[in-house]
């Protein structure tokens, strides 16, 4: 179904139209532990309203800088 | 301690005391079960039977209090043998919701599981390496039993490996398809619980339909008997004027008007006119000359206060 109205946007819009097929995502194949438990302090922090970079300094958690820009292969791991 | 038995009598004055309408309600709903424990905290014993939902949205009534009426007469109208046309599709869709069930699914444990199966590139490279030398010492003709034995090792280990890392990747598979079951059904119980909320809806405006003219002659027999506050009130809710009714109501349906709740404590007393009430309705203001009265115009078991 999925691949259907896919081709039908892509028969519309030709290529202006760019489909991609996702897969599963396994955070303990592809990314390395200081992220996860980054991922998981900042969701249990303890004022919503912290934004990231001002949780993250000061700790070991990786800045946004050192997060951005990571490839999510299996070479990630740590 | 202060006692009124409802035991030994319907009616009962207290607007001469100093108890108020809280503490009065909160006795009648602490009374029930345990006398010794009501009397601890409560400054008031009330002898009665326990109230029910009908007592909950209209038995405790005010001048300047709103009611849910048509939520009140709702539940008197099945007591008077009035049914619902929504009531099996709505008992059908209970039913529906109680079977459902909803396993909470939890990848996590079965993607580390995947990961930790390591894929064996290792375990490859020390095959290959084996094979590599297995066939050198044959070529420079030394025997290769050791060699032999080392590769099959390897290759056994290798080959277990595989089925490891398979089987938990088929595990994740399935907990993923499960997991995905569960969105839908997670979607299904609220698909069915707007549906039971708006069966609920329609069960409650028809049954309080049913009971709008018992409610209406209610309405104009309070009007009727009571004193003061009543007296006035029987202006706007005079039996045969809907239009004045739905008026005073705000009601987008003139025959409906007990469906809008307002200030409208005479209500109230009308849907306790019309219900079946066995614990006493404590009533705070001047509706009624006596408690007997007011006893006797609810037909119910009452108690006076001070409003």
């Amino acid at each position: 179904m999925g691949a259907f109205l896919g081709l039908r946007l892509r028969e519309k819009h030709g290529a202006d139209v760019q489909l991609e097929r996702t897969v599963p995502f396994n955070e303990f194949e592809t990314v390395g532990e200081e992220v996860r438990s980054a991922a998981a302090a900042y969701e249990n922090r303890e004022h919503p309203s912290t934004p990231y970079a001002k949780f993250a300094a000061g700790t070991d958690h990786p800045s946004p800088d050192a997060l951005r820009g990571r490839d999510l292969t299996e070479d990630g791991r740590d | 301690m202060p006692i009124v038995d409802g035991e030994r009598g319907r009616a009962f004055d207290l607007r001469d005391s100093e108890y108020e309408v809280a503490a009065v309600a909160a006795a009648i709903r602490s009374n029930s079960d345990d006398d010794s424990d009501a009397s601890d905290d409560s400054p008031l014993t009330v002898r009665c039977p326990e109230p029910g939902e009908i007592h909950d949205h209209v038995g405790i009534v005010e001048p300047d209090r709103s009611y849910p009426l048509q939520t009140a007469l709702a539940e008197v109208a099945p007591v008077r043998g009035h049914e619902s046309s929504v009531d099996e599709a709505l008992a059908d869709v209970r039913e529906e919701l109680a079977a459902l069930d909803l396993p909470s699914v939890s990848l996590e444990a079965k993607r580390r599981q995947v990961a930790e199966t390591d894929d064996a590139a290792g375990l490859e490279e020390q095959v290959a390496t084996l094979r590599g030398e297995l066939e050198a010492a044959k070529d420079r003709g030394e025997d290769p039993a050791a060699l032999a034995d080392a590769r099959e090792r390897a290759v056994a280990d290798l080959t277990e490996r595989r089925t490891e890392r398979l089987a938990a990747e088929q595990s994740l598979e399935r907990a993923r398809t499960d997991a995905r079951e569960a969105r839908d059904r997670r979607e299904e119980r609220l698909r069915l619980q707007d549906r039971e909320r708006n069966l609920e809806r329609d069960a409650r405006r028809e049954l309080a339909g049913e009971l709008q003219s018992s409610f209406e002659r209610a309405l104009s027999a309070l009007g009727a008997c009571g004193s003061g506050a009543v007296d006035g009130a029987s202006d706007g809710y005079g039996a045969n004027d809907s239009d004045v009714v739905s008026d005073r109501y705000g009601a987008s349906d003139a025959n409906a008007p007990a469906s809008v709740d307002g200030p409208d404590a005479i209500g109230a007393l009308a849907v306790c006119r019309i219900a079946p009430i066995s614990a006493p309705v404590v009533v705070a203001g001047e509706w009624f000359a006596s408690a007997t009265a007011a006893a006797a115009a609810l037909d119910a078991p009452v108690i006076l206060v001070e409003a």
